[in-house]
């Protein structure tokens, strides 16, 4: 999960920078946030909070990049990262999370619970490792990983696994 | 700054918009979409709901009114159940429309 993909549709949908949008929205494309969104979002497909852009909403995705602000739950199926100008605020719920430095983040985390468990529980570990902030919130994983995997994950050069908190 | 604003065909949107950007809706919305700028509904779109921008054009389906500042216009394949209010308005040859139109 290194890069976004997006726009693969036929008519990306995009919410201006300009444009406030109060109420539901939900379909089966790719959805780039650059205005304001208040309410509730139900996507098949990736959801891109551009930087700038501000989601006041609960989401919930197959995929949700976020470089601007969020404040509510936000559940994706697939992936959820947070980019390095991203703030969130609520609680997340992802099989495979993100958070890139510099990034903000406040709330509960639900990471690596879906069928995909071998692929999430290794990033989760090297992530408790660098931040002793987001351990305490990792006390409802299951089943230790196995040792080799970790370790193999971990020795993989990465930049994903430090998220910056403020107090 | 213009910027643009796109609801794709199989999205659809439930409540209200206030922009200042030029939208294009090829998807589905109900409610109120209020721009300071054009608004296009494309030949797929479908809105349920009062417009209030520059420019209104529709190549697709409207129920609700408009009320625009510059020009609506209804393009040989577009729909509209509603009132109009505009000071320059174009019906074109073939498109549908009931209801009033003010051109005051």
């Amino acid at each position: 999960m290194t890069n976004t993909k997006k726009r693969n549709t036929l008519t990306p949908t995009e919410i201006g920078a300009e444009t406030k949008v109060q109420g539901r929205i939900f379909g089966e494309e790719d959805l780039s946030i650059l205005g304001h969104v208040l309410g509730n979002i139900t996507i098949l497909g990736t959801v891109d909070v551009a930087d700038g852009g501000i989601v006041e909403a609960d989401v919930e995705a197959t995929k949700v990049v976020v470089s601007g602000v969020v404040v509510g739950n936000v559940t994706a199926t697939e992936a959820l990262i947070i980019e390095s100008t991203g703030r969130v605020v609520g609680e997340l719920s992802a099989p495979t999370l993100r958070i890139v430095q510099g990034a903000q983040y406040s709330g509960r985390l639900d990471v690596g619970r879906m069928e995909t468990k071998a692929t999430a529980e290794p990033k989760t570990d090297t992530k408790t490792e660098t931040t002793h902030e987001e351990q305490t919130k990792s006390e409802d994983l299951p089943a230790p990983v196995p040792l080799a995997e970790a370790r193999r994950d971990r020795d993989r050069p990465t930049k994903r696994v430090l998220v910056k908190k403020r107090a | 700054m213009a910027t643009k604003t796109t609801i794709g065909t199989s999205i659809t949107i439930d409540g209200t918009i206030t922009s200042k950007d030029d939208i294009v809706v090829h998807g589905k919305m109900q409610g109120k979409l209020t721009t300071s700028r054009d608004v296009k509904i494309a030949k797929e779109g479908t809105l349920e709901a009062d417009v209030d921008a520059k420019t209104v054009q529709i190549v697709g389906a409207l129920r609700g009114g408009i009320q625009a500042s510059g020009k609506a216009v209804i393009e040989p394949d577009g729909k509209m159940i509603g009132d109009i209010k505009a000071p320059r308005i174009l019906i074109a040859d073939g498109a549908r429309f009931t209801g009033h139109i003010d051109m005051g």
